[in-house]
């Protein structure tokens, strides 16, 4: 589609008026009028013409309505695939739209069907992005459906591509895409958590707590409807038992079997006791039996005991002397024993008095040999500390040091030195007068010949010639010392060390060098000789010398060692050790021979004590007179009782032989009894346990436990159901967002990265090696890499800001235009901010595209635009 | 002679995966069933109501519900009724005879052990009441031996027959030829919830009130008239049941209007008093599935219980259905690839059937966000 005219009626500032704009050329368009012209009026228009429809009274509209009111008009002159069309709307009153065909003149649709032809044609996706690209000042960043949707924006707006948006959305989903996933977002956020489990507060969350609570109730329910089983269980049991325990022929039977039992276990009880008499008959006979027999076994003990004490007491006593004599052998051979060592302790004493006299004379004669030494080491002293005295008072004589030397032979050099350089740097003269006056120089008289430097100002008087003024060339000698100052300090040195020439210095220097050396000679030797120092020698000298009672100042006499006859204190304490050797043997061997002798004292007291018992025993078991007699009647009566034993016992048998089986009818009868006792207490428990699980069976049918149980059962199953429904609704939730992003992502890389490749050329004309990145949303440069420096393109100048806008534009355009979808580009002021040097190349960019689309530029500034080239457009305005 | 046949009315039975009003109701339909199998033996002139098992749900059923019954039964004092027990209520059930036992009518008589019951001096009850649940052995051997002179020999029964099984899987033992080698004039069974008869003696009476969405016949009771011993039984089902149970299963294919077929299917009258359960299978476009869950919604309140289950129903792929979502562009991308992801092949039934949820979801969505 390509705009060929616009023509306005009623509209805003041409009130009453009819105002065309053209025309349009297929190529570049310029209209370039000074503001307010009403450039942007037909471009507002424009857009109401095909983006609302005529039965519209919104605020753009009302925006277009001049004040004085009445119909707006609007219509533009289109060209769609090389056939004229003009498309007329009338807004507000005599409301209407038309779209004539221009070659035939006629009206080919209207009003509804006018729209819906522009729809088709202009707007709609039918044949791609048919409508327009729009770029106005300052509005090229603002998303067109976002936050601005109220009429204030509606110009900012329609700057946009909204045609094209329509497009892009149609790829990418656009908001109804975008509604549709927060919707799916939404419903899954309310339904799951992020790990698709049943989130708190969901209808799922809900149903999963019931099946927990089913659950809950089933198991109770279980264990319900098992108690009740078992209850009726029981209950079968125990009314079949009651039944077989209550049968009266079983009871009857019962009864005779007890009769007959008890009368059989009476019978063997008779007979018991019977026997038990005959058993106690039988044990007191045996009794006096057992009497009889102890008292004749207690006669034969007493006589045993007699004989064996006898015995025992003769042996005692062969003992008791053996004992006696052992006794005198040990306390003979202690006596022995203690007189050995009694010699060795006098032996041993001896010796320890000659080793006290021994260790003396030893001391003395080691006393006597030190102080010799010492004496020897006093008389090599004395050379030495000659010596040194000597040279300490030659050093008291000389004071010329090292230093001293070196000062004087340096203020020496110093003084020639400055002669020297006198010499050379100060001018010389003489005076030879050829008449004999005094001549004076510097006030003092100058001899004939005498040469002289010129090292300051002087003034030469010369009588009868007059005076000759002499100076040094300036700043000579400035660097030179002064010879006289350096005299004087040297005749100051000599004179602190007392000497008359710098020679007589070096003498004294070489003399106090000597001195110095034999005073360190003297030093190391007396070292050597005494390193603890001469004081200790001589305090050990005195003490050695009072110790020895010698006089300090006498030679000491020459010693001999001790004389051989005489024993070494050595010697002496081995004789002393081996004695004590001795003497602990002796000791030792008295000790023994001591307890030797108690242990013969002790058993000797203890044998003769046994002794005297045993002969008091003795004595106090004497055999009575009538113990034979006594003995022989008791054999006679244990005779007897035997005889009346066997009778007895043969009685015994025979009644134990004839006995009934006592235990076996009491067993029987036993058994019988506790039989019908136990059918009674069965009875009893079975009628109890009846009435407890009658209870039980009772409260559970009451409670319909084995319904409930059922229902609960299918209750879960059916809450199972539906929760894995609410699982698989969530899961499928999820997938659904993960498919919609992913066909989102996929569809806008496909849609961006042909503008991407239009765009980067263009961006390269302006920055060198340019990189950028489009937001899918707002279809714009979001950021741009130039030099590796990212920025946001907001935060750039006005001017790259706009081309950036303007080329993003150009590269969608240019892109329709390559696949023969002709969109006219509209730049409404679109360059206000941009420098001479950029608008240039922009110009040449927009005539470059202008080739393939159509261009239209509206701008205020009518020099700058005046190089854009293209087709001028021109407002006429019809008069009222 | 001529009497009323019937068995297994289940009193007490929950119903648990129905809503709470439905289960009350068919609740209230068993014990109604009751009085209305009383009422057909008056009205056909029966004396004589034999009850095969199974008259409870349960072996402790609420003493409320039991007295109901027996009330009920009390009221036909005109009538003779002869319980059995089944397997639900078996012999082991003995606080539930117990109960009955102390309670029951004077014209209620229980068949309680087996040996002959002389109801009159030409009729003879040979019952079989089961000890247990799963009893796993012929209960009417016994009858084969059994004399009862010239009296109309009837077998009392409940249990499945030797090859043909059990309503409920339990070991199925009974002769199918017991009436004949035992000489009954007739055996009246109960355990199938469904009418059958096995010989022309040997009938099945079905639940008078049904209770499941198996496909058994009308729920009924059976109108038995013997004249003599040996003449042979002329068996009339005679109509009780209130609720109709209707399971359906719909195989739905695209190009078919599907709610047509729906409506086709399901039956047109009583639908206050029927439950219908439809298991839909084949394939239908996305608009197809959506017209027919609207239609479900709107058709669900006519009955008394209504569910479908969509979950084997496949989409077929339809442009038309995926441009309803999207002509192009991202959204209709993502349909696309939601349809491949609800294909079988190389997945599992149930990742096939979320990508199916996702899809259906995206296009309900897509009709709710229409393009601006």
């Amino acid at each position: 589609m390509k705009l060929r005219q616009l023509e306005l009626g009623n509209v805003r500032r041409f009130a009453g008026q009819t105002a065309r704009l053209g025309p349009f050329g297929d190529g570049l368009t310029t209209i370039t009028a000074e503001n307010e012209a009403g450039k942007s009026t037909f471009f507002d228009a424009l857009h109401a013409l095909f983006f609302v429809p005529y039965g519209s009274s919104s605020q753009e509209i009302k925006g277009l309505q001049p004040y004085s009111g009445g119909a707006v008009r609007i219509a533009a002159v289109v060209d769609i695939d090389g056939k004229i069309y003009q498309i007329e709307k009338s807004f507000l009153l005599q409301k209407s739209a038309r779209v004539i065909a221009l070659e035939s003149g006629q009206v080919i649709k209207q009003q509804g069907d006018a729209e819906a032809w522009i729809e088709d044609n202009i707007n709609g996706t039918g044949k791609g992005p048919a409508g327009l690209l729009w770029v106005r000042q300052g509005a090229a960043h603002i998303d067109p459906e976002g936050k601005d949707k109220d009429a204030s924006n509606i110009a900012a707006r329609r700057d946009l591509m909204s045609s094209v948006r329509g497009q892009i959305d149609a790829v990418t989903g656009g908001r109804r895409m975008d509604r549709i996933v927060e919707r799916c977002r939404a419903e899954l956020d309310a339904l799951a958590t992020k790990t698709l489990k049943a989130k708190a507060g969901s209808a799922w969350k809900a149903l999963e707590d019931k099946i927990a609570e089913l659950l809950e109730q089933k198991e109770r329910l279980q264990t319900d409807v098992r108690l009740l089983s078992q209850a009726l269980a029981v209950k079968r049991q125990a009314k079949s038992r009651l039944y077989i325990l209550r049968d009266p022929s079983t009871h009857e039977a019962r009864e005779a079997q007890l009769t007959l039992a008890a009368q059989a276990l009476e019978m063997a009880q008779q007979h018991e006791r019977t026997v038990t008499d005959a058993e106690r008959a039988l044990r007191l006979i045996v009794a006096e039996k057992d009497r009889l027999i102890q008292q004749s076994k207690e006669i034969s003990e007493r006589q045993a005991r007699r004989s064996t004490l006898l015995k025992q007491a003769e042996q005692q006593a062969r003992q008791v002397s053996d004992l006696r004599a052992a006794q005198g052998v040990s306390q003979g051979a202690l006596q022995k024993a203690q007189e050995a060592i009694a010699q060795k302790e006098a032996a041993r004493r001896s010796l320890v008095q000659a080793l006290s006299a021994a260790r003396k004379t030893e001391k003395s004669f080691t006393e006597w040999q030190r102080l010799r030494a010492v004496f020897d080491i006093r008389q090599s002293l004395v050379e030495p500390q000659q010596n040194l005295r000597a040279a300490q008072e030659s050093l008291e004589c000389t004071k010329v040091t090292q230093s001293d030397l070196d000062h004087l032979v340096d203020l020496g050099r110093r003084i020639s030195v400055a002669h020297e350089q006198r010499r050379v740097q100060f001018a010389r003269f003489s005076v030879q007068p050829s008449l004999p006056v005094l001549v004076e120089c510097a006030g003092a008289p100058l001899e004939p010949g005498e040469e002289r430097l010129i090292d300051r100002a002087l003034t030469l008087d010369l009588p009868g010639f007059g005076a000759i003024k002499l100076a040094p060339a300036p700043g000579a000698g400035q660097s030179i010392e002064d010879p006289s100052d350096l005299v004087a300090q040297q005749r100051d040195a000599m004179q602190l060390l007392s000497v008359q020439t710098v020679q007589e210095a070096r003498v004294e220097f070489y003399a106090r060098q000597s001195a110095e050396h034999s005073q360190a000679v003297a030093i190391a030797e007396i070292r050597g000789l005494v390193p603890d120092g001469i004081a200790a020698l001589e305090a050990e000298w005195r003490a050695l010398c009072e110790a020895l009672g010698h006089g300090t100042k006498d030679s000491p006499p020459v010693l001999e060692s001790p004389g051989s006859g005489q024993l070494a204190a050595r010697e002496i304490e081995e004789k002393i050790a081996r004695v004590d050797d001795e003497l602990e043997h002796a000791r030792s061997d008295a000790q023994a021979l001591q307890s030797t002798a108690m242990r013969c004292a002790n058993d000797f007291a203890e044998a003769s004590g046994v002794l005297s018992h045993l002969e008091k025993e003795v004595a106090s078991s004497q055999k009575p007179q009538n113990e034979d007699a006594v003995f022989a009647a008791l054999q006679a009566s244990c005779d007897e009782t035997n005889r009346k034993e066997a009778r007895a016992l043969q009685a015994l048998e025979q009644l134990r032989r004839g006995a009934p089986d006592l235990e076996g009818a009491r067993a029987s009868h036993e058994r019988l009894l506790s039989a019908q006792q136990a059918d009674s207490d069965e009875i009893n428990r079975l009628e109890r346990e009846l009435a407890r699980v009658n209870g039980a069976i009772e409260t559970q049918s009451e409670a319909a436990v084995e319904e409930k149980l059922a229902e609960v059962i299918e209750q879960l199953a059916k809450a199972r159901d539906r929760a894995k429904r609410y699982e698989l609704q969530a899961q499928a939730l999820s997938l659904l967002i993960a498919h919609l992003a992913q066909a989102r992502t996929e569809a806008q890389e496909t849609y961006f990265e042909p503008i991407r490749r239009e765009l980067r050329p263009l961006l390269a004309q302006l920055h060198t090696g340019v990189e950028f990145e489009l937001d899918p949303e707002k279809m714009l440069v979001s950021k741009i890499v130039r030099n590796g420096v990212e920025d946001d393109v907001a935060v750039l100048s006005g001017g790259a800001y706009e081309q950036i806008a303007i080329l993003t534009r150009l590269a969608f355009a240019k892109l329709f235009a390559k696949q023969g979808r002709q969109v006219p580009l509209i730049l409404d002021d679109a360059l206000v901010h941009t420098d001479d040097e950029r608008i240039s190349t922009m110009f040449n960019m927009l005539s470059q595209a202008a080739k393939d689309q159509q261009i239209i530029v509206l701008s205020c500034r009518t020099k700058a635009f005046s190089d854009l080239g293209g087709t001028r457009a021109f407002i006429e305005i019809e008069p009222r | 002679m001529r009497f009323l046949h019937t068995a297994d009315l289940h009193l007490a039975k929950p119903f648990g995966r129905f809503d709470e009003d439905t289960r009350a109701a068919l609740r209230v339909a068993r014990l109604d069933a009751l009085g209305k199998i009383g009422e057909t033996a008056r009205a056909h002139g029966a004396g004589l109501i034999l009850v095969a098992g199974d008259t409870f749900d349960a072996e402790a059923p609420p003493s409320k519900i039991v007295r109901r019954a027996l009330d009920i039964i009390g009221s036909f004092d005109d009538l003779t009724w002869v319980l059995l027990p089944g397997n639900h209520d078996s012999l082991a059930a003995v606080d539930l005879w117990e109960r009955i036992e102390r309670d029951k009518p004077n014209n209620l008589l229980l068949a309680m052990t087996p040996e002959v019951m002389e109801l009159n001096a030409h009729v003879a009850i040979l019952p079989a009441p089961p000890s247990v649940r799963d009893p796993g052995v012929d209960l009417t051997d016994w009858m084969g031996a059994a004399t009862s002179g010239a009296h109309i020999r009837i077998g009392l029964a409940h249990g499945g027959i030797m090859d043909f099984g059990s309503e409920e899987g339990t070991v199925a033992v009974i002769r199918p030829d017991r009436a004949e080698v035992s000489e009954l004039d007739y055996l009246a069974l109960g355990d199938w919830h469904g009418q059958k008869s096995i010989t022309a003696r040997t009938w099945y009476a079905g639940a008078p009130e049904a209770d499941s969405f198996k496909a058994h016949a009308p729920a009924s009771a059976l109108l038995v008239e013997i004249n003599a011993r040996g003449a042979g039984a002329q068996v009339t089902p005679v109509p009780i049941g209130r609720f109709t149970w209707c399971a359906l299963a719909l195989e739905f294919f695209a190009g078919i209007d599907p709610v047509q077929q729906l409506v086709d299917a399901l039956p047109p009258a009583k639908r206050d008093k029927t439950l219908v359960r439809i298991e839909a299978s084949g394939r239908l476009g996305l608009l197809e599935q959506s017209r027919l869950r609207v239609a479900c919604s709107r058709l669900a309140d006519d009955f008394h219980s209504f569910e479908i289950n969509l979950d084997k129903l496949g989409i077929e792929q339809a442009a038309d259905d995926l441009d309803l979502i999207a002509a192009g562009g991202a959204l209709r991308a993502a349909a696309d690839s939601l349809f491949e992801a609800s294909d079988l092949q190389g997945r599992t039934p149930e990742e096939a059937q979320i990508a199916q949820i996702a899809l259906t979801h995206l296009f309900h969505l897509a009709q709710e966000e229409p393009p601006r």
